[in-house]
C-alpha cells in the first residue's frame, strides 16, 4: 500500500513520504495528499474550491500542472476562483456567480478581465460612495508592529476618529487574524497597540472593550451571535454587568436596550424572538447592537457584508458612515468584497500572506491595485501568464 | 524552504531541524513516554524495595495486568472514535453469568460457550453503539446508562443465586490454572489478543475509517465515512472483547456473582487514557493501552510491596489520568498549531 | 398561555411525579403515611443538593462526575474537625472552603487548560476518592458530638430542617441562574462557548466559578451526611453520580447545554425519589432500581431525540419561539 501510495504522488509530480503523518506537513502538502487521494483511474469530475488560497506561487504551478494532466486524461474539473489569472490560464469554460445567481457561462476567449469583473460586480447602484464632507479627527486606533509568529508580521498602521479604513486581501491572508489579535484573542501577540494614543495591553476581549475596542466575528452564526438565545439576551449580554443592580439583573432596562437598539438598527423581529429565527442581515444587526450598546469607540469589522441581501447590505453601510462621520467612531473593516471596499472606505490596507503590503486612500485605489498588492508577496511572481 | 523536488530523507532532516515535524513528533514522543513512564516506575520501585525486581513478582503483575490489557484494547476500540463505553464491567459481569449459567444448565451446550459469549457482547455491543451513533446521546450518558441496566439485568437473571466454577466446563478451569513458559495462559492470551487487534486496526479498512473518523469527524463526512457504522462497529468490537473477559474473569474467580467486575470501568479507562489512546479521538495503539494496562498493575504491585495503603492507589490512579489527559492535550496543541501556521505564512514561516 | 408553554417540561413533571404517586401507594399502603414520606425525602436531599452543584456545570456544557468524591471528603473532614471540638459555624466554613477548592482544581484544568471536563473529573473522581479513603481511615469517623448533626433530626414544626434546606437551596440556585450574570453567562457559555468568548463573556472565570459551586454543594451534601448517618467513610456515596446526573437531565437541562431551569432540578429530584421510594417498599432489589434510574437517564435524553428525529422525517417545523426548557 506504501509501495502504491508513493508511486501514484510521484505520478502527480509531488515527492512525498507516504508513511509521514499528515499532521506534520504543510498546507500545501497535506492539499497535494487530498488530491492524490481523489485521483483515481476513472475519476470523472474533480472540483477544487479556491485551492490555491493558501500557496505559494511554487506550489500552485504543481497544481496547475496537475490539473493540465487530469484534463489531459479525460477528467472534468472544477476549479473555484476568484483570481483571474488562474481562471484565465486554466479555463475552458468560465461560469460567473453573483450573490449566488448563476450570471453567465461562455467559453473563455469570449470573456475578457474587464468582463469578467463587471459580471461579478454587477451594476450596484447602491455602492456608491457618498463623499465625505467632515474632517478626521487624531488617530484613534494605532497599531505598531504587531507579530504573531507564524501568523503575520510587522503589520503598523492608523485609523483615525471618523475613518473608515478597510483591509482587503485574499483569504487566509491573515486579516481576521489580526483583528483578532488586536480585540485581546491572541496574548502571544508582540507590538504595541494605542487607543487614542494611550497604550493598551490586549490581554482579553473583555479589557479590550473596556477600553472601547470591539470586534464583530466574520463568522456570524457561530461565533457573532447566540443563535438559540432572544435579540434581548443577545444585544444585553456584553452589557449585563452594567445594567445590573446589586448584582442582579434588571429586565426592564435589558428590553429598553434591546429595544432602543432595535429601532435604531431597523432589526426586524420582536425583541423576544430567538435570533435563529432571523435573516441573515438581521442577525448581523444584532450582532452589531449589542456592540454599539457598549457605546464604543473603535470598530473592528469582519466581513460585516458577507452572504447579506443588497438592500441589508446597503443599509449596513448608511449605518457604518453615520457611525464613522457623525458618532466620531474609528471603523476598521475586513472585506474580500472590494467595490464594497471602495465604495464605503476612506483608505485601504492591503494584507498578503501575513505581512501589509499595500496603505492607499480611496482615490489612488483600484480593484486591479488591491488585487495586485494582494496576489503577490513580492515584485514579479506569479501564475504563469 | 519548501523543497519538495529534493530526496525525502533530506527533507526529514531539515524539517527536524527547524522544528516543522511538531505534529507528528508529539504523537511518536508520546508513545515512547509511556514506555519511558513504565521503565521508570520499575526502577523506582526497585530501588525503594530490592524485592520488587524478581521474576515471580513480574510474572504476578503480567498476569494481573493481562485481564487489564484485553478490556483496553476493547475499550480502545471506542475511544479512538472520540466516544467512551462505561458499561464494560457490566457487560463483562453479565456475560459470564449468562454464558455459565447456561453451561452449568444444559451440558450439551458447553463446547458452544464462546460463541454464546460473543452474542451476548454483539448484543450488549451494538446497543450501546446504537444508543450513541444513531440516538447521538452523549457516550457517557448512554453508557452510564446501560453500565445500570446491564448489571440490574445480571441480579435480575441471577435473583442473588450463585454460580461455582464446580460448573463451569472443565476445559475452562484447567486453562485459567495452567501456565506456559513460566507465564500464565492469560498472559499469552492477552498477547494474542492485543496483536490481533492491533493488526486488524492498522491492516484493516474499517480499522483505518476508525482512526480517520475519531481525528476528525467532519473530514471523515466528506470523505464518504459512514460515520454510524464506524461507531456501533467499534463498540460491538468492545462489547464482543469485553464479554470474552467476563468468561476468563469468571473461570478465574471461581465464584460468579451478580458483582463480578463490577467498578472495573475506572481501571480499563486509566489503562488506555495513560496508554497514550487520546480521548479526542483519532490517536493512540492497543500497544499503548496494553502498556497502560502494565503501567496501572505495576503502581499496584509496588504499593503492596512498599506496604503503602490500598487507598493511595485510587489516588494515583486518577491523577494519573489527568496527568496523562494534559498531556495529551499539549500533544494535539501541537498538532493544531503546526498546521495553522502553514496556513498564513506559507513555507516562508 | 405563552407562559405556560415556557414552562411546559416542568409542567410535565410535576404530571409524572402524580402518577408516581399514584402508583407507589398503589404498590404500597405505606407509601402515602406522611411520617414515611418524610423520612424518606429526607434520604433524597444529599442528591438534591448535588443535583443543584452540578446544574450549573451542565449549563455551562461541561459535566462533573467527581462531586460523589468530593461528597466523601467533605463528610469525612467534617467529621473529624467535629469529633476534633471545632465550633460547628468554623467546622462548615471550612468543609465548604475546602469542597469549594477541589472544584476549583476542575474548573481550572477544564477552564484555563481547555482540557476536556469528562477526562479531568474522570480523574478526581478516583483521586478525591482516593483522598476520602486516606481521610477516613479504615474505619472511618464516628463518634460526632451530638450538637453537629443539625440536619439529621431537627425539625422545624413537623419539617426536617434538612428538607428546609433543599427548598432555600433551590430558591437560591433559581435567583442565581435566573437573575444574575453569572446566571446569563453560564447559559450563553453552554449555548455557544465560541460566541460568549467573543462577546467578551469571562468564559474561563465562569467556568472555575461553576466548579467552584459544585463542590461547594457537594461538601453542604457532605455535612448533611453526616448529620443523617452519624458517622463518616471513605466510601460514602460512591456511585451515586448516576441518579444525580439523571435528575438533572430530568429536571430539563440538556446535556448539551444552554438551558434548563432549577426548578426543573427540583421537579425532577422529587420525581425521582417518589420512584425509588415507591421501589423500595415494594422490596424491589436494590441492582434493579438502579437499573430504572439508568434506563430514566437513556430515556429522558433519548426520548426528545427520537422525537426530533421523527419530526424531522414528516416535516413538521421546529419552533422558532423560544419555550419550555430555555432559561428564565
Amino acid at each position: 500500500m506504501s509501495r502504491a501510495a508513493r508511486a501514484k504522488l510521484s505520478d502527480l509530480g509531488f515527492a512525498l513520504d507516504p508513511d509521514q503523518l499528515v499532521a506534520g506537513l504543510t498546507v500545501a502538502e497535506a492539499q497535494f495528499v487530498e488530491i492524490a487521494r481523489a485521483v483515481d483511474t476513472g475519476l470523472q469530475i474533480l472540483i477544487l474550491d479556491e485551492p490555491t488560497s493558501a500557496l505559494t506561487p511554487d506550489e500552485s504551478e504543481k497544481l496547475y500542472a496537475v490539473v493540465k494532466k487530469l484534463k489531459a486524461q479525460g477528467t472534468t474539473v472544477v476549479w473555484i476562483s476568484h483570481r483571474m489569472e488562474e481562471v484565465r490560464f486554466l479555463a475552458d469554460t468560465i461560469t460567473v456567480l453573483r450573490d449566488g445567481s448563476h450570471v453567465r457561462t461562455a467559453p473563455a476567449s469570449e470573456l475578457d478581465d474587464d468582463t469578467m469583473i463587471t459580471l461579478m460586480v454587477g451594476r450596484s447602484v447602491v455602492l456608491e460612495q457618498v463623499a465625505r464632507i467632515e474632517p478626521l479627527g487624531a488617530a484613534r486606533l494605532a497599531a505598531q508592529h504587531l507579530s504573531l509568529a507564524g501568523v503575520f508580521d510587522d503589520i503598523s498602521f492608523e485609523v483615525a476618529e471618523g475613518e473608515i479604513v478597510g483591509i482587503a486581501g485574499l483569504v487566509g491572508a491573515g486579516r481576521s487574524e489580526i483583528a483578532q489579535a488586536i480585540f485581546g484573542l491572541s496574548p502571544k501577540m508582540t507590538g504595541t497597540v494605542l487607543v487614542d494614543g494611550v497604550p493598551v495591553a490586549p490581554r482579553s476581549p473583555a479589557a479590550m472593550v473596556e477600553r472601547g475596542v470591539v470586534y464583530l466575528p466574520e463568522n456570524r452564526d457561530l461565533e457573532g451571535v447566540i443563535a438559540s438565545m432572544t435579540i434581548t439576551s443577545n444585544i444585553a449580554l456584553p452589557s449585563i454587568r452594567r445594567l445590573n443592580r446589586f448584582g442582579f439583573m434588571q429586565a426592564r432596562r435589558e428590553r429598553e436596550l434591546a429595544t432602543s437598539q432595535r429601532t435604531a438598527l431597523s432589526i426586524k423581529g420582536r425583541i423576544d424572538d430567538l435570533v435563529s429565527s432571523l435573516s441573515g442581515g438581521n442577525r448581523q444587526k444584532v450582532a452589531l447592537a449589542r456592540w454599539l450598546a457598549t457605546n464604543p469607540r473603535v470598530l473592528l469589522l469582519d466581513e460585516p457584508t458577507h452572504g447579506i441581501d443588497v438592500g441589508t447590505k446597503a443599509q449596513v453601510h448608511d449605518i457604518m458612515r453615520d457611525l464613522a462621520r457623525a458618532k466620531r467612531m474609528a471603523i476598521l473593516m475586513i472585506s474580500s468584497d472590494l467595490p464594497e471596499v471602495l465604495a464605503v472606505c476612506d483608505r485601504v490596507l492591503v494584507i498578503a500572506r501575513g505581512r501589509l503590503t499595500a496603505d492607499i486612500t480611496a482615490a489612488e485605489a483600484t480593484q486591479e491595485r488591491i488585487l495586485a498588492a494582494a496576489t503577490t508577496i513580492t515584485a514579479g511572481r506569479g501564475p504563469a501568464a | 524552504m519548501s523543497g519538495t523536488t529534493a530526496k525525502a530523507p533530506l527533507i526529514h532532516r531539515l524539517r527536524e531541524r527547524a522544528g516543522f515535524s511538531g505534529g507528528a513528533a508529539a504523537l511518536r514522543v508520546r508513545f515512547i513516554g509511556v514506555i519511558v513512564f513504565q521503565l521508570l516506575l520499575v526502577l523506582v520501585f526497585t530501588a525503594l524495595a530490592p524485592r520488587f525486581f524478581t521474576w515471580d513478582n513480574a510474572q504476578s503483575i503480567l498476569f494481573t495486568a493481562a485481564i487489564l490489557a484485553i478490556a483496553a484494547a476493547g475499550q480502545t476500540l471506542v475511544v479512538l472514535t472520540g466516544n467512551l463505553d462505561l458499561s464494560v464491567g457490566s457487560i463483562m459481569g453479565l456475560s459470564a453469568y449468562v454464558v455459565f449459567n447456561i453451561a452449568s444448565g444444559s451440558p450439551d451446550l458447553q463446547p458452544f460457550v464462546i460463541l454464546i459469549a460473543v452474542v451476548v457482547g454483539v448484543v450488549l455491543g451494538a446497543t450501546n453503539g446504537f444508543l450513541v451513533a444513531v440516538l447521538k446521546i452523549p457516550s457517557i450518558v448512554a453508557t452510564l446508562g446501560t453500565l445500570s441496566i446491564y448489571r440490574g439485568i445480571v441480579s435480575f437473571y441471577a435473583n442473588a443465586t450463585e454460580v461455582t466454577s464446580g460448573e463451569l466446563p472443565r476445559w475452562m478451569r484447567t486453562l485459567a490454572e495452567t501456565s506456559w513458559l513460566g507465564l500464565s495462559s492469560y498472559v499469552w492470551i492477552a498477547l494474542v489478543t492485543i496483536v490481533v487487534v492491533g493488526t486488524m486496526l492498522r491492516m484493516l479498512p474499517w480499522g483505518r475509517q476508525i482512526y480517520a473518523y475519531g481525528s476528525n469527524p467532519k473530514a471523515a463526512h466528506f470523505f464518504g465515512l459512514n460515520s454510524t457504522r464506524i461507531v456501533i462497529g467499534a463498540y460491538v468490537g468492545a462489547g464482543v472483547i469485553a464479554a470474552l473477559v467476563g468468561l476468563l474473569l469468571g473461570a478465574r474467580v471461581g465464584n460468579i456473582n451478580s458483582l463480578l467486575a463490577s467498578g472495573i470501568e475506572m481501571s480499563v479507562l486509566a489503562a488506555v487514557v495513560i496508554g497514550g489512546v487520546s480521548i479526542w479521538g483519532g490517536a493512540g495503539s492497543v500497544y499503548g493501552a496494553a502498556i497502560g494496562a502494565i503501567v496501572l498493575a505495576t503502581i499496584n504491585n509496588g504499593l503492596v510491596i512498599l506496604q503503602v495503603q490500598e487507598f493511595y492507589r485510587l489516588l494515583l490512579q486518577g491523577l494519573a489520568i489527568v496527568a496523562a489527559v494534559a498531556v495529551d492535550a499539549v500533544v494535539q496543541r501541537r498538532i493544531q498549531s503546526a498546521t495553522k501556521r502553514r496556513r498564513t505564512m506559507g513555507a516562508d514561516a | 398561555m405563552t407562559r405556560l408553554r415556557r414552562y411546559a417540561s416542568e409542567l410535565l413533571l410535576v404530571v409524572l411525579i402524580v402518577l408516581a404517586a399514584i402508583a407507589s401507594s398503589a404498590m404500597s399502603p405505606y407509601f402515602l403515611d406522611p411520617a414515611n414520606l418524610l423520612n424518606a425525602a429526607q434520604f433524597f436531599v444529599i442528591f438534591a443538593l448535588m443535583a443543584f452543584g452540578l446544574f450549573p456545570i451542565v449549563v455551562q456544557g461541561e459535566i462533573d462526575i467527581s462531586l460523589a468524591s468530593t461528597l466523601a471528603i467533605g463528610s469525612v473532614l467534617f467529621a473529624t474537625l467535629a469529633v476534633s471540638g471545632v465550633p460547628l459555624v468554623a467546622a462548615v466554613a471550612l468543609v465548604l472552603l475546602g469542597t469549594a477548592l477541589l472544584g476549583v482544581v476542575n474548573g481550572v484544568l477544564v477552564g484555563y487548560g481547555g482540557l476536556p471536563s469528562l477526562a479531568v473529573t474522570l480523574g478526581t473522581l478516583g483521586a478525591y476518592r482516593g483522598l476520602a479513603y486516606l481521610l477516613a481511615g479504615d474505619a472511618g469517623v464516628v463518634g460526632i458530638p451530638e450538637e453537629y448533626l443539625l440536619f439529621g433530626a431537627t425539625k422545624v414544626g413537623p419539617v426536617p430542617v434538612s428538607l428546609l434546606l433543599v427548598l432555600a437551596v433551590a430558591a437560591v440556585f433559581t435567583v442565581l441562574m435566573g437573575a444574575t450574570s453569572f446566571g446569563r453567562y453560564s447559559y450563553a457559555i453552554g449555548s455557544s462557548p465560541a460566541a460568549a468568548r467573543m462577546a467578551a463573556v469571562p468564559v474561563n472565570r465562569v467556568r472555575v466559578l461553576a466548579y467552584a459551586l459544585g463542590g461547594a454543594m457537594a461538601g453542604l451534601a457532605g455535612i448533611v451526611w453526616v448529620s443523617q448517618y452519624q458517622s463518616a467513610r471513605g466510601d460514602n456515596a460512591d456511585g451515586a453520580i448516576l441518579f444525580v446526573l439523571t435528575a438533572v437531565v430530568l429536571g430539563g437541562i440538556s446535556i448539551k447545554g444552554g438551558s434548563g431551569r432549577a426548578l426543573g432540578v427540583l421537579l425532577a429530584t422529587i420525581l425521582l425519589g417518589t420512584i425509588q421510594t415507591g421501589m423500595k417498599l415494594a422490596n424491589v432489589p436494590g441492582t434493579s432500581q438502579t437499573l430504572v434510574v439508568g434506563a430514566l437517564l437513556i430515556g429522558a435524553v433519548g426520548l426528545p431525540r427520537v422525537v426530533s428525529m421523527l419530526r424531522q422525517r414528516f416535516g413538521a417545523p421546529l419552533p422558532s419561539r423560544a419555550q419550555g426548557g430555555g432559561q428564565a
